[in-house]
């Protein structure tokens, strides 16, 4: 069964219509990468799994629990905020800009939410940050303060809060968007490990090599429309569709003009 | 030169006979801005809250308390309060206010508008993603505030909050014309009886003395809050 549905989404915004009748659902264990031009929608679909924004019509399951369902009127409703917060407990988020807490060590902020939400005492929660740091590799980085930190390193420390609360699914915006290109090696390996322990994973990225290489599936959005759906051989590889071959001729362009 | 020094011993002197007058008045106003900041720091937060809540009659009510005690003139709210309000509440109800309780509720209410209004834009300065790194996390709405995003706002609010502090300590000498006895009163006291202006000159001296720790201190608080804060990150 399906971990995550996602069942004709629409989502509109004043001016646009950011997702328009979306149909997506992922396995558990799967790993899964969305591509597609900036303003495709990506990112809105990404939010809307974790209610970061709140979809016009549609349906999504979450683990078995209706997370949003459309009334007989054609709208959305969500249940309370309570039950919107225990449901969307089961995913995780690691941001573009890793919005780490600046006033709290990298440790306190993989800390702080176990503690509070899920009501762990301190040293379970301090025994299981350290773990994650060293997953991480940041097992030395416990105390630093995030500005003591690269923006790499600011990531993954991002990852292990987000792991930190033991989320079915793993939501990543573009983890390595704003980065320097010599630092997103590390996170790609992370992210690597993570798809390794079969990790549920939905991971907007640009990154097509990445994409190819550790996904399970390629999703293709352009115009708030799921375009192709496939493995990466499919979609990277083999479709035929016009909007596809030509947002990746961009890429194959930039790779072209290293080489020569 | 001896008669330069012997005016200069006889200046001394009588600001010697000066000191304890200006001295009391002083002590006055120093508990005036102490007592004021104690109730008005606090103050300004619901207030803060208030006028970002999502419930309408919250924002309007705190709205509107901001506009009225920013509105008008510090000044027109002692004699308010000094001249209806707390008479009608003396009158009407066992409590006895004095002068210098009519002053600290009035400077306590007049000064929680302002640090309102600081407050809320520091609230308002974080960024956007720090709501939804907590949100995603699962943290209620109350533990982002008060766990994550007040924290961060104390730095950023300390330099304009330091700044109304020094505001303040210059505001006191308005409580004079309620007949409080404060550093200014006393002060005019002493050279309207001696028709002599060198009290001004020592009065001006202890209030940029206050000023002057007021510095100090902020200095020192907002070095002790950046810690994890570098400049032009």
């Amino acid at each position: 069964m399906a971990i995550l549905e996602m069942t004709g989404i629409v989502k509109q915004f004043k001016t646009c219509r950011a997702l328009d009748g979306v149909d997506f659902a992922v396995e558990a264990g799967e790993t899964v990468a969305i591509i597609g031009p900036s303003g495709s929608g990506k990112s809105t679909l990404l939010r809307c799994v974790n209610c970061l924004e709140k979809i016009t019509s549609g349906k999504i399951i979450i683990d078995g629990d209706t997370l949003v369902d459309t009334n007989n009127e054609g709208k959305a409703v969500y249940p309370s905020e309570k039950e919107i917060r225990r449901i969307c407990l089961e995913t995780g988020m690691i941001f573009q800009h890793f919005n780490l807490f600046p006033h709290m060590s990298c440790i306190e902020n993989i800390c702080y939410a176990p503690i509070k939400v899920r009501g762990k005492t301190k040293e379970e929660a301090m025994a299981t940050a350290k773990d994650l740091l060293e997953m991480v590799g940041l097992a030395d980085k416990a105390e630093a303060y995030p500005v003591q930190l690269s923006g790499g390193q600011k990531q993954r420390v991002a990852i292990a809060r987000g792991l930190a609360m033991e989320p079915s699914i793993l939501l990543f915006d573009e983890p390595t968007s704003a980065l320097d290109p010599e630092l997103t090696g590390e996170i790609l390996k992370v992210i690597r490990d993570l798809a390794n322990l079969k990790r549920t994973m939905i991971i907007v990225t640009h990154e097509m090599a990445f994409a190819r290489d550790v996904a399970d599936r390629i999703v293709f959005m352009d115009e708030g429309k799921i375009v192709e759906n496939g493995t990466p051989q499919a979609v990277l590889s083999e479709s035929q569709n016009p909007r596809i071959r030509q947002f990746l001729q961009r890429f194959h362009d930039v790779g072209q003009g290293l080489q020569n | 030169m001896g008669t330069f020094f012997a005016e200069l011993s006889e200046t001394l002197a009588y600001v010697g006979e000066l000191m304890p007058a200006l001295l009391s008045g002083a002590l006055v106003t120093v508990e005036l801005f102490i007592l004021t900041l104690l109730f008005a720091l606090p103050l300004g937060l619901p207030f803060a809250l208030g006028s970002n809540s999502r419930i309408a009659p919250l924002r309007w009510l705190s709205k509107t308390y901001i506009w009225l005690f920013r509105g008008t003139p510090l000044m027109l709210q002692l004699f308010f309060f000094y001249f209806f309000l707390i008479p009608l509440i003396n009158r009407t109800t066992s409590l006895q206010i004095d002068e210098f309780a009519t002053a600290l509720i009035t400077f306590s209410l007049n000064y929680a508008a302002y640090f309102a209004e600081i407050y809320r834009g520091g609230i308002e300065s974080i960024d956007r993603g720090q709501y939804e790194a907590a949100k995603s996390l699962g943290l209620t709405k109350r533990q982002t505030m008060f766990g994550i995003i007040l924290p961060q706002t104390v730095k950023r609010v300390l330099p304009p909050i330091s700044n109304e502090a020094i505001t303040l300590i210059k505001d006191t000498a308005l409580v004079s014309v309620i007949s409080v006895g404060e550093l200014l009163k006393a002060t005019r006291g002493a050279v309207n009886r001696d028709v002599n202006p060198t009290a001004y000159l020592i009065a001006a001296l202890i209030y940029l003395f206050f000023t002057f720790l007021l510095t100090m201190l902020s200095r020192y608080l907002e070095k002790r809050y950046s810690k994890y804060d570098v400049k032009g990150d």
